[in-house]
């Protein structure tokens, strides 16, 4: 028989959406036959028997904890439903025989993969769709009681906060990216032009009462032993040049208060702000942590919501990460793999950290022993370089963090908690952040996961 | 007789193959070479179009590996195979084929309704087709009684019709079975023996692997038989069967006298009479008879 274009078509792009809708469906009902729904239980008497324990006496405080409460529990359940149901269904196809069935009829492996998450995907989402349901109305209910306690009606609103991917962080005169660690003790001595300027777009800040200026707080860290390091803050609108100057003292944890014309923020370029250390020998960090946004308020709902799609996609990337796993390790050892994966998120920033701690690039912790290396050598002394085994190490064991930190995704990429128990929006940004993380890494496990699977022999 | 051993190949190159394997081996084998197993040596098949094919052979004979072999589920250490012209485990092969496997591996949490509506749906059969499908295979398998109760609460009979049945949904054109009576009373054998007649009076292909002979001696056309992976005989089953070397003639009541008349001529024609007897009927005729006569209770629920 001559194969049609239609049969090589298949061959190639083998994903026939019937068959996956049939496999997803079917999916679906085996998960509900198993009686997942009575995690909902769980999930209410938690969020219920929780928000009686929390303290009633500041009810503003009683809410952000119902809400960390309740937004822990829709992850935490609906994260072990997930991985135990896709992590175990395929090595139970095998087991008991059944895939061998599915396998002889016209399906294809990849869409027995893909029907297969589909059917994760439907039951993470109904879920987490009644979960979503119960927890606004618990919260909602718990809103109107501490506005009626506290006599204030913004409690369940979302301003809009600083939003990542708007704010773009710069070096502005560090002469490389990446240091050798003698070339960083010698920048942290060396230079008096260490600058790091923030560059704000939209209207950051807190505007003034008469609407004339604006007040911005970064958060500075000048290191644990240089406490009041003087210093300068330069704001400049970076199309007209026009700048202002302010003299600081910069010591760590102190929030540094500027005020300087709205003028000085363009429309479309933003503004710069460039905090300089005058000081030789001390090094200067700051955060964006405490800026608001001059925006007007959403809905809670509008922001919660979003908090939902990313905890979805939070499940999903569990869900594709357990099929993977499933397609080469029996299920308990699957089920193990997924959790590991999930949690290692715990530990994804400490290993960035200390990524760039090897290489030089650290601010902060990693920055602060680089100073001391330097300090203990004085501050004009020569830069004192490691000896090469201790390099050789620190390069295996930057691949053996790169590896760690690229194989397994950040699932703290997928929480929004923060956002909403601060009162502010979850941005666009970060939820369009996560979709992409859940797509690029989806796409990772999923075709791995085709390329163990699509040679596997299938015997029970 | 059309008997043919593995050092004469049957393997030919004509069209009207539904399957075909050449050299088909498989070895399983552990760790770094350890526990190595010839499960199939070099198997020479040809299963032609339109007949009723017997794989037979002891346990561990390599009857089910080839089953597997066939449908992709496994793959080869050497050698090829072809169902329907194409490799096997194939989208467009499986379009058109059925399997039963040796158990009915099935969804435990299913009905038998929405089991066979599953496969139906995997074979994107339309809506109003598939339910017409659904209605005469659990009629013809015999569990109108039993199609809302879970697969998980059917006895083994049970679940080898209801497996039948979802090996017939799309109507295929060459049907595997795996030990196909297994696990059945004689009237559930009987039913799917003349079943595989059915299908081969509509011009089906049918595989069967059994190691009950008599059911196979009933239903196949041709049979090879297997022993340790290797093919130890293939060919027609009459020709097979056949003792060339021994004449029986079948009459109608003889009486004495005329037995032993006959029994004169045949000396004076030199010709050893072996046995004089009466035909038995088989055991299965006797309980068809006697269990089908019975009035009909639920013979299903085995």
């Amino acid at each position: 028989m001559t194969p049609t274009t239609t049969d090589r078509h298949r061959r190639r792009f083998p994903v026939t959406p019937g068959v996956i809708g049939a496999i997803g469906r079917q999916t679906l009902r085996q998960c509900l036959r198993r009686k997942v729904l009575l995690v909902l239980v769980l999930f209410v008497a938690v969020v219920l028997v929780g928000q009686r324990l929390i303290p009633t006496h500041d009810p503003v405080k009683h809410l952000a904890t119902l809400i960390v409460l309740a937004l822990w529990a829709m992850s935490f359940f609906g994260i072990i439903v997930a991985v135990f149901l896709s992590a175990t269904a395929l090595p139970e196809d095998r087991t008991e025989g059944t895939i061998t069935t599915v396998m002889t009829k016209p399906v294809g492996r990849l869409n027995y993969l893909l029907g297969r998450i589909l059917g994760f995907a439907m039951t993470s989402g109904i879920i987490l769709l009644v979960m979503g349901v119960v927890g606004w109305g618990v919260i909602r209910s718990v809103g109107r009681w501490a506005a009626r306690q506290t006599g204030r009606d913004d409690l369940l609103v979302a301003k809009r906060g600083i939003d990542p991917t708007e704010v773009m962080l710069r070096e502005g005169t560090l002469p490389e990216k990446r240091l050798a660690p003698d070339a960083e003790a010698a920048v942290l001595r060396g230079s008096a032009e260490q600058v790091l300027v923030f560059h704000f777009h939209r209207g950051l800040g807190r505007l003034s009462q008469d609407g004339q200026t604006f007040e911005m707080t970064p958060y500075v860290s000048t290191g644990a032993k240089l406490p009041n390091v003087p210093g300068e803050v330069v704001v400049r609108n970076p199309l007209t040049a026009e700048e202002r100057r302010f003299d600081r003292t910069l010591d760590s944890g102190r929030t540094l208060t500027i005020s300087f014309p709205r003028s000085l923020i363009d429309p479309k370029a933003g503004v710069e702000v460039t905090v300089r250390r005058l000081q030789p020998g001390a090094y200067v960090r700051v955060s964006k942590g405490e800026f608001q946004l001059m925006c007007p308020s959403v809905s809670f709902e509008y922001a919660y919501l979003k908090s939902l799609v990313l905890i979805y996609f939070s499940f999903l990337l569990v869900v594709v990460v357990s099929v993977t796993a499933s397609t080469f390790l029996s299920a308990w050892v699957a089920v193990l793999l997924a959790f590991v994966a999930y949690f290692f998120s715990v530990f994804h920033q400490m290993l960035r950290d200390r990524m760039q701690g090897l290489t030089g690039e650290a601010v902060g912790w990693l920055g602060t022993e680089a100073f001391r290396h330097v300090h203990r050598h004085g501050a004009a002394v020569e830069d004192v370089g490691d000896p090469w085994y201790v390099t050789t190490v620190n390069r295996v064991w930057y691949g053996v963090l790169w590896v760690l930190t690229h194989v397994f995704p950040d699932f703290d990429r997928f929480k929004a908690v923060s956002f909403l128990t601060g009162s502010r929006d979850v941005p666009v940004g970060v939820v369009a952040t996560a979709a992409l993380v859940l797509l690029a890494y989806g796409t990772c496990y999923l075709i791995l996961g085709h390329v163990i699977f699509w040679r596997k022999e299938l015997v029970p | 007789m059309e008997t043919e051993t593995r050092e004469k190949p049957s393997v030919s190159v004509g069209f009207d193959a539904a399957i075909r394997t050449v050299g088909l081996t498989r070895v399983f084998e552990g760790w770094f070479g350890r526990n190595r197993v010839v499960a199939l040596d070099h198997l020479d098949l040809e299963v032609r179009r339109g007949e009723v094919f017997g794989l037979l052979g002891p346990n561990g004979s390599g009857k089910t590996t080839t089953l597997k072999l066939l449908l992709g589920l496994i793959f080869p250490t050497s050698g090829t195979a072809e169902v329907l012209g194409r490799e096997p485990g194939d989208v467009q092969t499986n379009q058109r084929i059925g399997f039963l496997p040796e158990e009915s591996y099935l969804y435990q949490f299913l009905n038998a309704d929405e089991t066979l509506d599953f496969y139906g749906r995997l074979f994107r059969i339309p809506r109003a087709e598939r339910k017409r499908r659904i209605d005469d295979l659990i009629r013809m398998v015999g569990l109108e009684h039993a199609r809302r109760r879970r697969v998980s609460g059917y006895s083994k009979g049970m679940s080898r019709r209801i497996g039948l049945a979802q090996a017939l949904i799309n109507d295929p054109e060459l049907l595997l079975l795996d030990e196909p009576t297994s696990g059945l009373d004689p009237i559930g054998t009987r039913e799917i023996k003349d079943l595989v007649l059915q299908l081969k009076a509509r011009g089906k292909t049918v595989l069967m692997c059994s190691h009950l002979l008599a059911d196979v001696e009933d239903v196949c056309d041709r049979i090879a038989i297997l022993k340790t992976g290797q093919l130890q005989v293939e060919g027609v089953v009459d020709e097979l069967l056949t003792v060339q070397d021994i004449t029986q003639i079948r009459l109608r009541r003889l009486s004495g006298e005329a037995l032993e008349h006959l029994k004169t001529i045949l000396a004076e024609r030199k010709t050893e009479v072996l046995e004089v007897s009466h035909p038995r009927s088989t055991l299965e005729e006797l309980f068809l008879r006697i269990v089908g006569a019975a009035p009909a209770n639920d013979t299903h629920d085995d």
